[in-house]
């Protein structure tokens, strides 16, 4: 069940709200929460279901046996880790990578064995990264095992993180956990939060998609180099408002309930450098791989080889994580790639580069990126960057490249305008603007704004399930 | 410190957000469910059935999905509120496979260049019809292709300027016409003759059928083709119905054009007795046309809709008989041919699996047998250009 799917709008979150505002005291609004939470799991097939169960009940019981060994000794409450981090990663390892890593075995060493049936777990790859933060987190110190299974299940399985984060360190989530307060401006804030994120899902991704969609529809040959730069620019801006609004989305509805999430993106297309660009895309991650992966293998403190060495491993499993397949490893490698660059070539002459080119570098790093990471597979993603960068003999511009333009020039203009801080910047000047003509203005003209892109993600939610048949008569 | 009108309009937000998504719901709940969408032609999803194996799987939720989408509350509203939004505020004049052309014409696209085997396409539909047409000329009869241009095919100067013509679009007709002429095939090319009369009204600015003047012309082509007498337009009642237009365009893109479309149908001023029989089936009017002039109608009036097989009797045994095969656009075309004939059979083959039409212009031997198909269907050998395999004994040779 996606934020952006009428199930969710218009029963299970109306449903929600009213059960859980009709409900009194912190514990009992947590066994709702919790209990929605694995309804909205479940809406994905009950097998899943019982994966994440199985998630919140293991961790909770290492965690709280992680506080037990450390009483005796640090080693077994290191063991304890050991063992917790494994079943983790085990569980992530056999839903989501068991049939990758045996198909290329057979690949590899044409061996006759059949890859495994494995039910998809949606999800998997935030949950089982939740937990590991559970446990390490209470291995440091930095904060004490649930003593109530429901509030180790209400930060593994909260709905609004559940299926693509943000993922919030459980040092941050504990004190929410009891200890928040629900309150209207906050419910305001979520609701205005969830809005914008639907609108930016719904009405700017979902522009941008059909460009992607119609662009790459078109076999590799017949591509001209500005349509694949098209298609590409698209999906860099698709992708982002996709992701960044759902990210927002679930901030929003963890605002509604009191929770506060952490960001998960701050306008990643204005960095300046790749490091700065992981600083702004899909921040929640990029730290849960600094915290538990990167510094725990040395960071950047040590020598150049371990240094590209530890660089190459956190990105090959970045990439890896976002996919099992090959073309995810190959993006995540690639950044790897462009950061030993940055950090050991470079160096800090990067700074003495004028800004506005660092800042086209960078994107075109990215958009590069995004091809290899939207390419069905890694001779795909080389097809498409030798049409871009002109190497495969692609006329400059093709017969559909104007239609492009022309039809597509609005979603490409707010896209762009909108991927940048604008509407931060217009919003801050509007707040300063105060008790002034058009601070009134603005504060009359706003809740009609949000009511408009609330309508308008509606009529696109409703529009794609809109299918008239030509010939078919009853 | 947040400004109090700041707090107000925050409240007014989540006033609005609250209330739409208990509204939604209240009405989910409360209009009952619609069975079929008039606007798609298609049946509208149910509550989907609980059982263990669809919860396991998922699709038990996924069915909730499909069901409260397709009974969203005010859903055609909300289409024609988002079609809106794309057409008037991003300006975009593609929505939904349909260009937003000049005068108000909705147009079809993409325009796709032609494939690599385009031309064993044309090859082989031509051979397709030189079958049939030996087929049909084996026993006596005489047979016509009626090529029907596309609507994009004649009204390209209302597209939006952008829209390119893939190199070869335009020569896949010239070809086929070429080689069916090469062949002996009968053909009319009715392309000619529409290019030259590009600014009448022969296809329904907002549905991709001809209108009654576009189905006339064809008319009157195929009747003198045969050495018969079409009826004359002094010798028709023409009836323009006043109804709003649903245009097949339109509802693709949720009626959010008002189209200035209106039907149109004739009936012979000195009237021709028949009988109109669907055999298996349920008896349809020739004309479907609402009483209220209010009520919505569309091009689905005539004959009753896409029916495999309709037989029109006149009882006139002095006159031929005759076969018409193919697509929607022979609807309009109907009401005008039975009245030539002693007796009319038609087929569209998308919905007729009885016979192939070899097979059925063998048991029947009608004198005249025409097939109209589009430019772009006659192409592939499915649907109304699936003639099936040649009947045993009608090759050139015999």
């Amino acid at each position: 069940m996606a934020f952006n799917s009428m199930t969710f709008l218009f029963a299970f979150l109306p449903f929600l709200l009213l059960v859980y505002f009709l409900a009194r005291g912190r514990g009992l609004r947590n066994g709702v929460l919790v209990l929605a939470s694995l309804i909205f799991y479940a809406a994905g097939g009950t097998t899943a279901l019982l994966a994440l169960i199985a998630s919140i009940i293991g961790n909770y019981g290492l965690g709280l046996g992680i506080e037990a060994a450390r009483a005796r000794s640090a080693r077994s409450a290191r063991l304890v880790l050991s063992v917790g981090v494994l079943a983790n990663v085990g569980l992530l390892g056999y839903f989501k990578y068991s049939g990758f890593v045996i198909g290329t075995l057979i690949r590899a060493f044409g061996l006759e064995i059949q890859v495994p049936s494995v039910v998809a777990l949606t999800g998997v790859s935030f949950f089982t990264f939740l937990g590991i933060s559970y446990l390490v987190d209470i291995y440091r110190e930095r904060a004490l095992a649930a003593r109530n299974p429901l509030d180790a299940g209400l930060y593994i399985a909260d709905f609004a993180t559940l299926l693509a984060g943000p993922i919030v360190r459980w040092e941050d989530f504990a004190p929410q956990v009891r200890d928040r307060q629900e309150s209207v401006p906050t419910f305001a804030e979520g609701a205005e939060r969830f809005i914008i994120g639907l609108g930016k899902k719904a009405i700017l991704a979902g522009g941008l998609a059909a460009l992607n969609a119609d662009v790459f529809a078109v076999r590799i040959g017949a591509l001209s180099v500005l349509d694949a730069w098209l298609g590409a620019i698209a999906y860099t801006l698709q992708i982002y408002f996709d992701f960044s609004g759902y990210s927002d989305m679930a901030i929003g509805l963890g605002l509604m309930f009191g929770i506060r999430l952490p960001e998960n993106f701050r306008w990643p297309y204005v960095a300046t450098s790749i490091t700065d660009f992981w600083r702004r895309w899909h921040m929640s991650l990029s730290r849960w791989f600094r915290d538990y992966v990167y510094i725990p293998l040395g960071g950047s403190r040590v020598g150049n080889v371990r240094l590209v060495l530890n660089l190459f491993i956190v990105w090959g499993l970045t990439g890896l994580w976002h996919g099992a397949a090959w073309v995810f490893v190959a993006w995540g490698l690639y950044y790897g790639a462009l950061l030993v660059v940055e950090k050991l070539v470079l160096g800090a002459r990067i700074e003495r580069i004028w800004r506005p080119m660092r800042h086209g570098a960078v994107l075109v790093a990215v958009i590069v990126g995004w091809v290899i990471f939207s390419a069905p597979g890694v001779y795909a993603a080389l097809d498409r960057l030798q049409v871009m960068f002109g190497l495969a003999g692609a006329p400059l511009t093709g017969p559909r490249t104007i239609f492009y333009l022309v039809e597509y020039r609005f979603d490409l203009l707010v896209g762009i305008i909108l991927s940048m801080p604008v509407g931060a910047w217009v919003a801050q000047r509007l707040e300063r603007a105060g008790s002034s003509a058009i601070g009134t203005i603005a504060r009359t003209v706003r809740p009609v704004g949000f009511a408009l892109v609330f309508a308008l993600s509606i009529a696109f939610l409703v529009s794609t399930s809109y299918q008239p048949f030509i010939y078919f008569k009853f | 410190m947040r400004h109090s009108g700041e707090r107000i309009a925050q409240h007014v937000v989540v006033v609005i957000f609250v209330i739409t998504v208990f509204v939604v719901l209240a009405a989910q709940m409360l209009i009952p469910d619609e069975t079929t969408s008039l606007l798609e032609r298609r049946d509208l999803a149910e509550p989907p059935t609980w059982t263990v194996a669809a919860l396991k799987d998922g699709s038990y939720f996924g069915g909730w999905e499909t069901y409260l989408s397709e009974q969203m509350p005010w859903r055609e509203q909300w289409v024609q509120l988002y079609s809106g939004f794309r057409l008037k505020v991003l300006g975009r004049q593609y929505i939904n496979g349909v260009y937003f052309g000049s005068d108000g014409y909705l147009l079809n696209g993409p325009q796709l260049a032609p494939g690599p085997d385009i031309g064993e396409q044309i090859e082989s539909a031509a051979a397709r019809l030189a079958e049939l047409n030996q087929r049909v000329e084996s026993y006596g009869g005489r047979f016509v292709y009626l090529h029907v241009p596309d609507k994009q095919m004649i009204y390209r100067k209302h597209y939006p300027w952008y829209v390119e013509w893939p190199e070869g679009f335009d020569e896949v007709d010239v070809e086929l016409i070429d080689l069916l002429e090469a062949e002996g095939v009968p053909a009319i090319d009715l392309r000619s003759e529409f290019l030259e009369r590009t600014s009448e009204e022969l296809f329904y600015r907002t549905d991709h059928h001809w209108t009654f003047d576009g189905a006339y012309l064809g008319y009157t082509r195929l009747v003198e083709h045969f050495g018969l007498t079409p009826y004359s337009l002094d010798d028709l009642d023409v009836t323009r119905l006043p109804n709003p237009f649903v245009g097949s365009h339109n509802r693709r893109i949720g009626m959010a054009v008002t189209a200035t479309d209106r039907l149109a149908f004739a009936t012979p001023r000195v009237p021709v007795p028949y009988t109109m029989t669907v055999p298996g089936g349920e008896p349809v009017p020739m004309f479907a046309m609402p009483e209220d002039p209010s009520e919505p109608v569309d091009y689905l009036a005539f004959m009753g809709g896409d029916l495999g097989e309709v037989i029109i009797d006149t009882n006139r045994p002095e006159l031929p008989d005759a076969l018409l095969v193919g697509t929607s656009f022979t609807n309009a075309i109907e009401p005008l041919l039975y009245l030539n004939f002693d007796q009319l059979r038609i087929l569209d083959l998308r919905a007729y699996h009885e016979m192939s039409v070899h097979d059925y212009v063998a048991a029947h031997q009608p004198d005249c047998v025409m097939l109209l198909v589009s430019s772009h269907e006659i192409l592939v050998d499915e649907g109304n250009a699936h003639f099936g395999e040649p009947v045993a004994g009608t090759t050139s040779a015999e």
